[in-house]
């Protein structure tokens, strides 16, 4: 009987190479389609969302049309957690940087998405709970509108946006297009 | 049967008296909760607002509970902001959530304009349409419903969204736009235009009843409080620079002097040797001009040879006279044109601010899209359809547009809104 107990204890137990090979074999198909973007340069209707918040930072972005409201949306740990919504019509950002840190065992692992040559997108839905950066807009506007609801109460909106040295945490990424030339993912582990 | 009847009784008797309670309270009560929940406007903080030309004056603007509410208006040609934070609350049906955006750097904006329900600062005291060339104000707290920048740069921004309320607690409203407030829109245009006219006080930093003496923008410490200028006898003038308050009186008294200075014995010998004449006198000064200058310029001596000649030959050929008359008019002109139309037709090409702005609200007037305004004409059509087009892409909204979808009044007022705060002198290029 307790021979019996025993074995089923050791099927049931975390197998590291089933799940070191599934994880790489994952990141492994991951990495060949965003090469294959890279490679081709433009990807369409990209949304990344589904894996809790990540970090986006780049030294410079400049787009055109922007708009900025309140919303409240899901994110890694809560259902309904505030959030500000920022759609730009065309951006370029310089140096961008896109990561998401795992905790596996006791360790970190960083999954990094870089871009050496600046990004082109269109149609940008990002959302972020924060965002840190120096900051330039042109005709900016933050206005009350009458509303019963809530999300259409305010809004900040600007012709043109600049934004330096920035770190965003963010929920949710669309982008009607990209071209991201010059991508590099790397999967490292961090202290 | 008979307890019966009394429990009928006493049913219809407690819903007649609920009924009366109920049609006895306030028609007002459900409006003002909903007020005190969205919590109207957002509150701006700052350290220091240094600016330039800076107006206030009266406007009414649209807020998240009304579509007219009066509005101390402030513009600034161009503005710093120290220790800006910007806070706005929101009742959401998941609980209160509140959005903070901060500056620790400073804040520069040009051509600043902000609406404000309630203002409190020190520093100044803001009369409508008096212009103060260097204001400066602090410990700025104002409740705002509208801010608008031609261009703006914040350094080390940080924009948050929390759970839960932030921010500081709203300064009081402004009385002058709690009175007006509470007249109808129509007397409230009256009364902002005479206040305006008087350049009566709208906001101090002190009770306004001290105002008189004191300029706008003027510190008040350089005139006591008890001498006006007005008071002084002329030739007298007021010290600017006056000693302020003690602040680190003496307390040690200096030791008094105990020795005896002693007194001067010695005599100083005489002069005897007086001071020689040092000075040389000049002895050669600048020569007389003798020599008349020679060479001057030549006086002109022959003739202009060839000037133009006078025209021999008549022209030969005049304009030939008009051979074929104008038929007449027969068929009636199908579509009159707008005025709108016609100003469009005579722009050659580039609409204006006021024209474009005059277009959409006939639009809205009229509960058409900009190019059904002149649909009589295929040539205006296209020329709308093109002013449109550009309008939308050099403005930035196609993107917001789209998610408008086919609400077309709503595209035309966000349209009208961004055109508004464009420069007097834009144009449109078709």
């Amino acid at each position: 009987m307790e021979e019996r107990e025993q074995e089923v204890q050791v099927r049931s137990g975390f197998s590291k190479k089933a799940f070191w090979t599934s994880l790489a074999s994952g990141f492994l198909l991951l990495g060949l389609l965003l090469v294959s973007f890279g490679i081709s340069g433009v990807a369409c209707a990209v949304p990344i969302a589904g894996v809790g918040d990540f970090y986006v930072k780049f030294d410079q972005l400049e787009g055109t049309g922007y708009t900025f409201y309140p919303k409240l949306g899901e994110t890694s740990s809560s259902d309904s957690s505030p959030q500000g919504t920022n759609l730009i019509k065309d951006v370029t950002i310089k140096n961008l940087q896109l990561y998401k840190d795992f905790k596996v065992g006791g360790d970190t692992i960083r999954v990094l998405i870089t871009a050496s040559k600046p990004v082109r997108i269109t149609g940008l839905h990002h959302d972020a709970g924060l965002i840190q950066a120096n900051a330039k807009f042109q005709n900016l506007t933050l206005k009350e509108n009458n509303s019963s609801n809530w999300q259409k109460q305010f809004e900040q909106t600007s012709s043109k946006i600049t934004l330096e040295n920035a770190k965003l945490k963010t929920h949710y990424l669309f982008q009607e297009t990209i071209n991201m030339a010059g991508m590099k993912l790397t999967v490292e582990k961090i202290k | 049967m008979m307890i019966k009847r009394l429990t009928n009784k006493l049913l219809m008797g407690i819903i007649i008296f609920h009924i009366l309670a109920l049609s006895l309270l306030p028609p007002f009560t459900f409006t003002e909760v909903k007020a005190a929940a969205d919590s109207p406007g957002f509150i701006i903080q700052a350290d220091w607002v240094v600016g330039k030309n800076m107006t206030p004056s009266i406007v009414f603007t649209e807020t998240s509970g009304s579509d007219k509410t009066p509005m101390l208006r402030v513009h600034y040609e161009e503005a710093v902001i120290y220790g800006m934070k910007l806070t706005k609350q929101f009742s959401t049906p998941s609980g209160p959530v509140s959005l903070t955006l901060k500056a620790d750097g400073p804040v520069r904006m040009s051509g600043m304009t902000v609406d404000t329900s309630s203002l409190s600062f020190k520093g100044a005291c803001l009369r409508a349409t008096e212009n103060i060339p260097d204001a400066g104000l602090e410990d700025v707290t104002m409740v705002v419903h509208y801010m608008n920048a031609g261009g703006s740069n914040i350094e080390q921004l940080s924009l948050q969204t929390v759970d839960g309320n932030q921010g500081p607690a709203k300064p009081k409203k402004t009385q002058i736009l709690v009175d007006l407030a509470l007249l109808p829109y129509t007397q409230a245009l009256k009364e902002v235009e005479k206040i305006s006219s008087g350049k009566k006080p709208l906001v101090c930093d002190e009770p306004v009843a001290d105002e008189g003496d004191v300029k706008p923008g003027e510190p008040k410490a350089s005139i006591p409080d008890e001498l006006s200028r007005e008071d002084l006898v002329p030739g007298e003038e007021v010290i600017e620079d006056r000693v302020g308050k003690v602040t680190d009186p003496v307390t040690k008294v200096i030791d008094p002097a105990t020795g005896v200075i002693e007194p001067v014995t010695g005599i100083t010998d005489p002069i005897t040797d007086p001071v020689k004449d040092i000075v040389k006198p000049v002895e050669k000064v600048i020569k007389p001009v003798t020599k008349p200058v020679k060479k001057v310029l030549k006086p002109v001596t022959k003739p202009v040879k060839k000037i133009v000649k006078p025209v021999t030959k008549p022209v030969k050929e005049v304009v030939k006279p008009v051979e074929e008359k104008l038929k007449p008019v027969t068929a009636p002109v199908k579509h009159a044109l707008s005025e709108s139309c016609k100003r469009v037709k005579d722009t050659k090409g580039k609409i204006t601010k006021d024209l474009g702005l005059d277009l959409i609200d006939q639009a809205l007037k009229e509960g058409k899209t900009l190019p059904e305004l002149c649909k009589g004409d295929a040539s205006l059509t296209r020329a709308l359809e093109d002013f449109e087009d550009g309008l939308t892409d050099i403005l930035g909204l196609d993107f917001i547009f789209k998610a408008l979808g086919q609400d077309e009044e709503a595209k035309l007022k966000r349209m009208k809104e961004t055109l508004k705060n464009q420069k007097d002198n834009f144009i449109i290029s078709l």
